[in-house]
């Protein structure tokens, strides 16, 4: 028998780190689209909120250090760059959407994005948080792959920053009906808008639920207004800090 | 094919303008509106680049995935404020789309208004 295997098939090919992880991170997910689909596509059930999760345990269970597995699906990760690149496509296409709604697009993606930063560093700040979680927080509107590249130039908590977007975006989903109630608004357009520039990406899958407009609104902010956060932000915590 | 070397082409253009002048800004953001702009002069999205962005922005949600689970090295600081923390995250998200709301609602009657 352990002539016919070589000795070394176990720790070269089932322990290589790369194959091993960028499996078992593949699995994750999958099986957290499943979980999700299953929920009837819930926010509170995200799939990149559930896989984390479910990531965490394997690696707590199997006790392999976070930089060993960052280290050995570095693959994954490198490839969020072009995938922001990507998201001008969608841009692109959506434009015919936006004449009619121009100024109010312009409003929400340069107040709105200000107002989002401002009321989160705010509250943070009557709370006693200290800087590094301040700065953290202040991305926390933006969509998940800019929020990490904010993260990484003002000196935030990357990680920590992209679990409090998810967050974000999934409270973002369950106040936003209340707060349509509150000031009695029906209009698909606006809901699409305000979603885009508190609740980013998932917002956006819940936007599509008042119709296409307001899907394509939100994707159009979380894309406008996270670009001109990661262009301003930086700009006035360099001048602050 | 051709869509990831535009793709690719254009982070590196973004990377040099972020380097060469200092810019605080993440380069993969000024390479998608210059990809943005791109699109614009075209007027239309070219094959290639249409094929290879679908498979990039459906797997998205994937690639946050390795940077996500670095939250395992900040769980004891979860712990510690995991109240503080709901609660600026959900008082602020809330009274931000308050104010936006009000102020696009305020916008849009004064356009019907006038």
């Amino acid at each position: 028998m352990g002539d016919l295997l070589p000795a070394n098939l176990w720790s070269d090919v089932v322990l290589n780190p790369t194959y091993l992880w960028v499996l078992v991170t593949v699995a994750g997910f999958w099986l957290a689209l499943a979980l999700n689909k299953a929920c009837g596509g819930s926010p509170l059930v995200h799939p990149v909120i559930v896989s984390v999760v479910l990531l965490i345990l394997v690696l707590r269970v199997t006790g392999v250090e976070y930089p060993h597995y960052f280290e050995s699906v570095s693959v994954i990760h490198s490839l969020l760059g072009p995938a922001i690149v990507a998201l001008a496509v969608p841009l692109f296409d959506n434009l015919k959407h936006l004449r009619a709604v121009l100024g109010l697009f312009a409003v929400t993606c340069t107040f709105g994005a200000a107002v989002a930063v401002a009321t989160a560093v705010a509250a943070g700040w009557v709370l006693g948080f200290d800087q590094q979680l301040l700065l953290t927080l202040s991305t926390k509107s933006v969509t998940t792959p800019i929020a990490l590249d904010i993260s990484s130039q003002i000196g935030a908590i990357g990680p920590l920053a992209a679990a409090l977007v998810l967050m974000t975006g999934a409270l973002g989903c369950v106040f936003l009906p209340l707060v349509c109630r509150l000031f009695n608004v029906d209009d698909p357009a606006l809901k699409g808008l305000v979603l885009g520039v508190t609740a980013h990406a998932i917002g956006t899958a819940f936007a599509f639920r008042y119709g296409a407009l307001s899907g394509a609104l939100s994707g159009l902010v979380m894309g406008v207004a996270g670009s001109f956060t990661a262009l301003v932000l930086p700009l006035v915590i360099s001048l602050l800090v | 094919m051709s869509g990831i070397l535009l793709i690719l082409a254009t982070l590196m253009v973004a990377q040099g303008l972020v380097t060469a002048f200092g810019l605080p800004v993440p380069a993969s953001v000024i390479a998608m509106l210059l990809m943005f702009a791109l699109l614009l002069m075209l007027g239309t999205v070219p094959k290639g680049l249409r094929q290879c962005s679908d498979l990039l922005l459906k797997a998205l949600p994937l690639c946050l995935v390795p940077a996500g689970v670095g939250v395992m090295m900040y769980l004891d600081l979860i712990a510690d404020r995991w109240l503080p923390l709901l609660l600026v995250l959900s008082v602020s998200t809330f009274v931000a789309q308050c104010l936006v709301m009000l102020t696009l609602k305020y916008l849009v009657a004064r356009r019907k208004g006038g």
